[in-house]
């Protein structure tokens, strides 16, 4: 937890972010909601001032509202021009769609050698994004013809 | 009742049998009736059931009480109902005792009933001892226990069930004492079987009968070997011989090693001889157990004539009418040979026959070896394992319900265990902070506070924790298997989820000898119906197949040194010889001082076959080692692949195997850590800890109503793991979890010992043209292979994708080279030695 955390401010530092969409599963599971938890997140908030959106996520359904010194905003969905935001990847006639919840990965293949890795997997009208955090491990996609795959390798991300 | 009436009441029963004592029987109830503990080492129907159970009763009778005496453990359930039998038998003629019987398959009506009336002498088997262990009142329902019988010792000996066990028995001999008597298959580790039996310091009398029966086996020869495959493991070209063999209609049981060979054995004999259908069965231990009772009935009528089975029919009930064992494919051991073999019309004293049919050509160097290693009685042994503290902690909780416990008395009581004896009062300590407070980072969950310290004694408090801790006693932890049945309910068997999920609706598979269309899959039942067409895919379970054992590895090594020299002589060597002259030609047939090793270019690349024949375990965790050690000499990626005989490391174009391989390989310098490096196995233990975790209550199996699948229980233990890992690095369980990886999947011990052979050895370095016969197999077998690399990803990445770039410039033709190669060898010898 606390390493994620590190790293999302880290993150925000280098991208001078105002604001943070997250796309969904936020907790994991109700036995990780600690009090412990809830003050490690409710003082690392008070270290961004901008606004944090989150997008409901299955594994986020038991959840009816989230402490109120975390001040994130908790919705269903997201839209803004040009984009459209979701918890799980569904195309939308007019917006190309940023979403989550399938925590992507792809197997990159040679002769003689393959490695699995977690990936940004961007189609034509959806872009699924990796789990932030590590522990999380996901689905082997395809590579569609108009899809582009960039791949997690350690401290790089490479387009494959 | 007086000792010596009860002893002339016993004998006049044994011999209104029509059976005359044998001289370990006499001895058995000579050395109990002393009052000693032991263990009784005899072949499978030779008598030994009440060999035991004589002295037991006879006692039992000596000293009528209204409680439990004698407890007879078995490891498998289906067994226990003949044992109960036929320990009824004898009891009720000569005794007013009660003999009853307690598994996981006992009715709670039956259950219920035992509590009022309780049966004097109890069929049971590990798990439901321990679950008795945990009622509160233990204590007083084991105090007049006299005498425990374990039976099977050597099939759970060396696993946790044989930890749980040791465990328990230590708690019934806190209880009363009891003798312990075990009864056990043949190991060359006798004396260590029996001390983990009867604890540390109770003296412990041997027993052994030298009724060895004399094996003959007959090899069912190919009858065109340059036709023969050189690599697989169904057999089924074999068909049509084992079929003419079949058809004098005697009684015959049909080993395979894996359950999926067994499936597709059944079906390939039903579609050749139809007429068979209502005299062959199959028999393996997914199917339903009614329809497995069902098998076992016909062969004991001698209604069914044939049966295919697997390891399921390897123990337990006598099947008289059987005449004839045939065994598909290698047996891979020798105590696994002379026990299938012992299945054949078990007449004390005389021999017994094994028809042995190879699945790919070299088993045919390993039946000749196993001939060979019978006749000088080397058999493999069994370790008990080394404190498993997954089992610590989840007995800790068991003593706890059951009457609780005081530290000091229960860390002693431990310790007389064989497995335990080496247990330090710090681990103890780990383990009670482990089940009071979850540990050092699990304090914040009331789920693993599982017991309480109350006036110096430790407890459970929490009835819900007693519940659940009941439901998932026991260390037996399979894959989460899914119920396979009928949309219209008859239930077929079970086969393992991780298979399921690989099926869509609609899929054809061969399951219980039927082609099944997958209709729905629902809440571990997957709903089935008659398929129509062709089979697509046999189910294949896990861990179906065994590696070569040691005994069996060294005598194929002799073996292989005989060929070479040209003095084996047998009807397996005559047949295989053309296979035999084409590797000589190509290469060589190394001697037991020597190891081959081939070097070959194709178009995959430059492969390197390395041949130690030490079985697939013991080479995947070489594979691993010395590919990582060629790496750091110059820098690749490789793929590997094994087999029970070899090694395939395979690199790019142009590696130069020559400059890297040299005997310093073998080195045990660094092994740990290169290993660790080698095998990544933090991710390997990651798999491993899901038993670990079960077993110790991290994460619970079964709740009352709603099993856990096993996918979601890999994911809770995964996420464990990584918690563990990073806040709690020292919790003994993660150091248990990687000991477990490299002792199981690799045999780190003889690991050990391998590398220290061929640190000594001669090695013999052969560039060849094509892969020869030996090689053959592995290049067959890469596919799914593991990987070792010691570029970075990043390089890594790059070089995969600058190869698709090539792929799409040159498209590839179609893989095809030629294995037999028309003109002579132009392989060059180069001889290493260290």
């Amino acid at each position: 937890m606390d390493e994620e955390l590190q790293r999302l401010s880290q993150v925000i530092e280098e991208t001078s972010a105002t604001r943070i969409i997250v796309l969904g599963d936020l907790i994991h599971a109700k036995i990780g909601m600690t009090k412990s938890l809830i003050n490690k997140v409710a003082e690392w908030r008070k270290t961004f001032s901008g606004k944090i959106l989150v997008i409901k996520g299955n594994h986020d359904r038991s959840w009816k509202s989230l402490p109120l010194e975390w001040n994130i905003e908790w919705i269903t969905e997201w839209n803004e021009e040009p984009f459209s935001f979701s918890h799980e990847p569904q195309a939308s006639k007019d917006r190309f769609v940023w979403s989550g919840h399938l925590h992507p990965t792809f197997r990159v293949k040679g002769r003689s050698d393959a490695i699995r890795l977690p990936c940004f997997h961007v189609g034509k009208q959806v872009g699924v994004l990796p789990a932030f955090n590590f522990f999380t491990r996901g689905l082997e996609m395809p590579r569609g013809k108009t899809d582009k795959v960039y791949v997690i390798a350690e401290d790089k991300v490479i387009k494959v | 009742m007086s000792r010596d009436e009860a002893w002339k009441k016993w004998r006049e029963w044994f011999q209104s049998q029509g059976w005359k004592p044998l001289p370990f029987q006499e001895a058995t109830w000579k050395a109990m009736e002393k009052g000693e503990n032991g263990l009784l080492s005899v072949p499978t129907g030779a008598g030994k059931t009440y060999a035991v159970f004589g002295s037991a009763l006879v006692d039992a009778m000596a000293h009528p009480e209204k409680k439990l005496q004698v407890i007879y453990i078995t490891p498998l359930r289906a067994l226990s109902r003949t044992v109960e039998a036929a320990l009824r038998n004898p009891t009720e003629a000569i005794s007013d005792l009660k003999v009853g019987a307690r598994t996981g398959d006992t009715s709670s009506h039956t259950r219920a009933k035992q509590k009022k009336e309780k049966p004097n002498i109890l069929v049971t088997t590990p798990e439901s001892l321990a679950l008795l262990l945990s009622y509160s009142t233990a204590r007083e329902d084991f105090s007049s226990l006299r005498t425990v019988i374990v039976d099977e010792w050597h099939e759970l000996l060396s696993g946790k069930r044989g930890s749980l066990l040791e465990l328990c028995l230590a708690r019934l001999r806190t209880f009363a004492k009891p003798k312990i008597w075990a009864l056990s298959a043949t190991l060359s580790n006798l004396e260590e079987a029996a001390e983990a039996a009867v604890g540390i310091g109770g003296k412990a009398t041997v027993v052994t009968a030298e009724i060895m029966r004399e094996v003959i086996i007959t090899s069912v020869l190919p009858h065109q070997v340059d036709k023969f495959p050189w690599a697989g493991h169904l057999g089924i070209r074999m068909l049509h011989q084992v079929a003419e063999v079949l058809s004098d209609r005697v009684p015959t049981l049909i080993f395979m090693n894996t359950r999926s060979q067994a499936e597709r054995w059944y079906s390939s004999l039903l579609e050749l001889k139809p007429e068979w259908a209502s005299r062959i069965a199959l028999h393996h231990g997914s199917l339903d157990r009614k329809e497995r009772e069902r098998v076992e009935l016909g062969i004991q009528t001698g209604d069914l004539e044939i049966v295919v089975c697997t390891s399921s029919l390897d123990l337990g009930v006598d099947l008289p009418p059987v005449e004839r064992v045939m065994q598909i494919g290698s047996p891979k051991g020798i105590a696994r040979l002379i026990q299938r073999a012992g299945r054949s019309a078990h007449q004390p004293g005389k021999p017994c026959h094994i028809f042995f049919v190879p699945t790919h050509a070299f088993e045919l160097v390993e039946v000749a070896a196993a001939r060979d290693a019978i006749e000088a009685k080397q058999v493999e042994a069994r370790r008990p394992l080394q404190k498993p503290l997954d089992v610590l902690t989840q007995h800790l909780v068991t003593c706890a319900l059951g009457g609780g416990f005081e530290k000091e008395e229960l860390f002693n009581e431990i310790k007389t265990t064989y497995g335990f004896q080496d247990l330090t009062l710090e681990e103890m300590e780990w383990a009670l902070l482990f089940v009071t407070q979850g540990g050092k980072v699990l304090t914040a969950y009331p789920g693993y506070h599982k017991i309480t310290l109350v006036n110096s004694r430790y407890e459970v408090t929490s009835p819900q924790i007693a519940r659940i801790h009941r439901q998932n006693i026991g260390t037996i932890t399979s894959d989460s298997s899914v119920v396979v049945r009928f949309s219209r309910g008859k239930s077929l068997g079970t086969v393992e989820e991780s298979y399921i999920a690989r099926l869509r609706r609609g899929d054809n598979f061969l399951f219980a000898g039927k082609l099944l269309e997958l209709v729905l899959v629902r809440d571990l039942v997957a709903y089935v119906k008659i398929g129509k067409g062709s089979a697509g895919v046999t189910p294949r379970w896990s861990g179906g197949r065994l590696p070569m054992s040691s005994s069996l590895s060294n005598a194929v090594r002799e073996k292989l040194g005989q060929i070479s020299d040209h003095s084996a002589k047998s009807p397996e060597i005559e047949r295989i010889q053309p296979i035999v002259s084409t590797q000589e030609k190509l290469s060589q047939i190394p001697k037991p001082s020597e190891c081959l090793a081939e070097i070959c270019g194709t178009r995959d690349g430059q492969h390197l076959f390395l041949f130690p024949f030490e079985g697939r375990l013991v080479h995947e965790g070489l594979a691993a080692l010395l590919a990582y050690r060629m790496g750091q000499r110059e820098r690749t990626t490789f793929a590997l692949a094994v087999n029970d005989y070899g090694i395939e490391f395979l690199a790019p174009r142009n590696y130069p195997f020559l400059k890297v391989f040299d005997p310093t390989l073998f080195s045990l310098e660094d092994l740990d850590e290169e290993m660790n490096e080698a095998l990544n196995l933090a991710e390997l233990a990651r798999r491993q800890f899901r038993e670990i975790a079960r077993i110790s209550g991290l994460v619970i199996q079964n709740y009352a109503s709603n099993q856990k699948t096993g996918r979601q229980l890999q994911a809770s233990s995964s996420l464990l793991y990584d918690v563990f890992q990073r806040y709690d690095p020292n919790n003994l369980l993660l150091y248990q979890a990687k000991r477990e990886v490299l002792e199981e999947q690799f045999q780190k011990a003889r690991l050990i010992d391998v590398l220290e052979r061929l640190f000594h050895t001669q090695f013999i370095l052969r560039e060849t043209e094509h892969p020869t016969p030996l090689a053959f197999p592995l290049v067959a077998a890469r596919l799914g292979g593991r990987l070792l690399s010691t570029l970075t990803l990043e390089e890594r990445i790059t070089k995969m994708t600058q190869e698709w770039e090539k792929e799409l410039k040159y498209p590839s033709e179609k893989k095809s080279w030629n294995y037999f190669p028309k003109g002579q060898s132009t392989g060059k010898a180069k001889r290493l030695s260290s």
